[in-house]
């Protein structure tokens, strides 16, 4: 077994994990946090999308021990210190961007980090930005638009 | 630009016709409404929500005809040990059958109030109206509230119990008279590659009539969902398995999920209303309106961007139209 | 996945003493190697991860060549100052997480037949470095999954000279994001190279023909006489062997037109 020391969510975590043990069932099954989720496990759908010091990957592809001494943050980490959704959790819900809620997660955390690199994405580049994210629900439509909403910019002329 | 229009039959279903077709289950749908003495509303139902939002439409019906806030109902699903028997969600039904059976059971509900109140007022209750939340002796200022009356029908010291149940809880089992028949026209203009056979959604529209519509932004999000996979089966989508029977898209490195680089913004629009008329919420469905109208609209388009560019041969290729099918039909 | 023995070392040369046992495996973004441990189609006894030594990181640019440490994510080399067919290559791999995790280091060691990175390293003539050596791509890539690395060799970094233009064209096999064809067109004062990745069922390949086509008239309509063999192609759900070898050609005439 391989002690790990991260930081989660601003806060310190620790734990005992095997070699094989990946980052999302480290933070699902010894942290609790189970709002990161596991869609396809191999790589393709995003919905175990987390930051790894400031970068979205892909929690099902790095070892928890691969992961030891990062910060990490989940979509727990996620709202605002009043408990409210933080501005783009908020545009999905005002836009309806979510229907079963399943790769929610991963679409918030990537959308988090395109949002910080390119503050006004164009509806290409938001589009681009999702490729490694799976939805089965949405037809994308209305994540697209959430993103496009939470970065400020006038969504009224999207169609329904 | 390919154009596809489509009449559906749906929300499963009449059950002495499933049972002609050999069916051996009903169809029918059923809902359970329990008003608690706090005036909150449980609302038991026979099918699960997974994202379709039943817990925010559902509501929004007993609502209205209760005259409550749609935050004091609650919809319980997901185990028969806490709900009534039902038949599922699926087939464009929840809202036309489970719907209707919750409209059914709330009717109960305000008959049963009415039976309260007749006796809180010292009325028959013939002579009552609910409406708004109220029930009012009409041409008169004399009412009481629903929440009053529920209260009362937990707390029932001056029941007369022989004429009076205490408590406010209905059920009801709704069969539908008839399918339901949402119909539709749906326009795709695509851009082909005629070098890779790459195929490009540039415009999609879809106009739906889906009688009345409850939720406007959740119909919304059905049928964009509903594109996504109607596109995805037209372009993308395939389970594929070589000659020993091996399934080689067998994961999401073959299997071509629809990603957001794949799709166009949709334009969906559903002001033309022809509500249905034999259930009670003049809804039809709108679940399986999206994939049923969408693959023929982009093959269309396909074959008819081929043609206009000169490959006046192609006139079918099969689905998914994969870049190396389309390729194929070209140079074939 | 099988459990294994987990190193992290900080120095290449501890690296390389963790890889000195049998069937230890070097990783590097794992954005490969992790899915096919999943499927036990790799089932190491000892991972050395190559994500903690300081010296494997970054993107360096002297004068005519360009260097990338072997542990640099794809996402680092897509935000550096480096020229547009690398850029472009490696701001194409996979999907934003991907490319914040998968290494240069990893696809060249791993060469997958429709890895973008060889098609880049073949088709600017790079020098692979390793831990004990130089080794030059034309002799690097020796077919599908196969190169000149010997057992715990590990690559530092990736020498590219910088052509006057390049590009790469990519035709994405649309769920693994994988190329489905690739092509990496390179301009020098003197010759030109044409790298193709995803087609041939040998790995990455150089297209002499076009090669010598391009150094005659850097034009999309040089390749307008050429035809590429479609025997040796790769053949599966997503495209016939006819299929890849008419990407190569429309793919390769793309990537002169739009070289810059």
């Amino acid at each position: 077994m391989i002690n790990v020391k991260m930081t989660v969510n601003g806060k310190p975590a620790s734990g005992s994990v095997e070699g094989r043990t990946l980052l999302v069932d480290f933070l699902r099954n010894s942290l609790n946090l189970t709002g990161t989720h596991v869609g396809c496990d191999t790589s393709q759908c995003g919905a175990c999308t987390v930051h790894v010091n400031s970068k979205a990957v892909k929690a099902c592809t790095i070892f928890a021990a691969d992961a030891d001494k990062s910060d990490i943050k989940t979509i727990e980490g996620q709202a605002n210190k009043d408990g409210s959704l933080n501005f783009i959790q908020q545009a999905f819900q005002d836009y309806h961007g979510l229907q079963c809620g399943f790769c929610t997660p991963g679409m918030v955390m990537v959308a988090v980090e395109l949002l910080k690199s390119n503050p006004k994405p164009t509806e290409a580049e938001i589009r681009n930005y999702l490729d490694g994210n799976i939805c089965r629900c949405t037809g994308y439509h209305n994540i697209v638009k959430s993103i496009m909403a939470a970065s400020g910019q006038d969504v009224s002329a999207i169609a329904a | 630009m390919g154009v596809n229009t489509y009449i559906e039959a749906c929300g499963i279903a009449p059950s002495n016709f499933v049972g002609v077709l050999g069916f051996r289950v009903g169809l029918y749908d059923a809902a359970t409404v329990r008003v608690n003495a706090t005036g909150n509303i449980s609302v038991m139902v026979g099918a699960h929500s997974h994202g379709q939002g039943h817990e925010t439409t559902f509501p929004q019906i007993v609502s209205e005809l209760l005259g409550v806030a749609e935050e004091s109902v609650e919809i319980v699903h997901g185990g028969t040990a806490k709900t009534p028997f039902g038949m599922g969600s699926y087939g464009s039904r929840s809202l036309a059958v489970r719907g209707s059976a919750i409209v059914r059971a709330t009717e109960k509900i305000i008959s049963k109030s009415k039976k309260i109140a007749a006796h809180m007022l010292e009325t028959s209750e013939v002579d009552l109206e609910f409406s708004a939340g109220a029930i009012r002796v009409a041409g008169t200022d004399k009412s009481v509230s629903f929440g009053e009356v529920a209260f009362k029908a937990y707390v029932p010291h001056d029941f007369p119990h022989e004429e009076l149940e205490p408590g406010l809880e209905e059920s009801a089992f709704y069969d539908p008279a008839n399918f339901i028949y949402p119909a539709g026209a749906y326009a795709c203009k695509v851009e082909v590659d005629p070098e890779t056979g790459k195929v490009k959604i540039c415009k999609f529209t879809a106009i739906d009539d889906f009688g009345n519509v409850i939720n406007p932004l959740i119909v919304d999000g059905q049928v964009h969902g509903g594109l996504a996979q109607g596109i995805g089966q037209a372009l993308l989508e395939s389970c594929v398995y070589d000659k020993n029977g091996q399934l080689v898209s067998g994961s999401f490195m073959d299997y071509l999920m629809p990603r957001a680089t794949d799709m166009p913004q949709f334009t969906v629009d559903h002001s033309c209303i022809t509500p249905c008329i034999h259930n009670p919420l003049g809804v039809k469905g709108c679940g399986e309106a999206g994939p049923i109208g969408s693959p023929p609209a982009v093959v269309n388009a396909v074959i008819n961007a081929l043609q206009s560019g000169g490959h006046t041969h192609v006139t079918h290729i099969d689905m998914p139209m994969s870049p190396s099918r389309v390729w194929s039909a070209i140079n074939s | 996945m099988h459990n294994f023995e987990f190193l992290k070392p900080s120095t290449v040369k501890d690296a390389v003493a963790a890889l000195d046992t049998e069937d230890a495996q070097a990783l590097g973004g794992g954005q490969t190697l992790i899915p096919a441990m999943k499927q036990r189609l790799a089932a190491p006894k000892k991972l050395v991860s190559l994500g903690g030594i300081a010296d494997l990181q970054g993107v360096k640019i002297s004068g005519e060549v360009v260097s990338v440490g072997g542990s640099t994510i794809h996402a680092e080399v897509a935000a550096a100052n480096v020229f547009s067919g690398l850029k472009l290559l490696a701001g194409g791999i996979g999907d934003p997480a991907v490319r914040n995790r998968g290494t240069i280091g990893g696809s060249l060691a791993n060469n997958d037949p429709a890895a973008c990175y060889p098609a880049a390293a073949l088709g600017t003539g790079a020098t692979i470095i390793t831990n004990t050596r130089k080794i030059a791509a034309d002799d690097y890539f020796q077919g599908m999954f196969t190169t000149a690395l010997h057992e715990g060799e590990i690559i530092t970094s990736v020498t590219m000279p910088v052509p006057e233009v390049s590009n790469y064209q990519k035709f994405e096999q649309p769920a693994s994001r994988f190329a489905l064809v690739g092509v990496f067109v390179a301009k020098y004062a003197d010759w030109v190279r044409v790298a193709v990745t995803g087609a041939s069922e040998d790995g990455v390949f150089r297209w002499s023909e076009a090669e010598a086509a391009f150094s005659a008239s850097f034009s999309a309509d040089a390749l307008s006489d050429l035809s590429l063999d479609a025997c040796g192609m790769i053949e599966d759900l997503h495209g016939s062997k006819a299929y890849r070898a008419n990407l190569v050609k429309v793919l390769a005439g793309r990537a002169v037109s739009a070289a810059s």
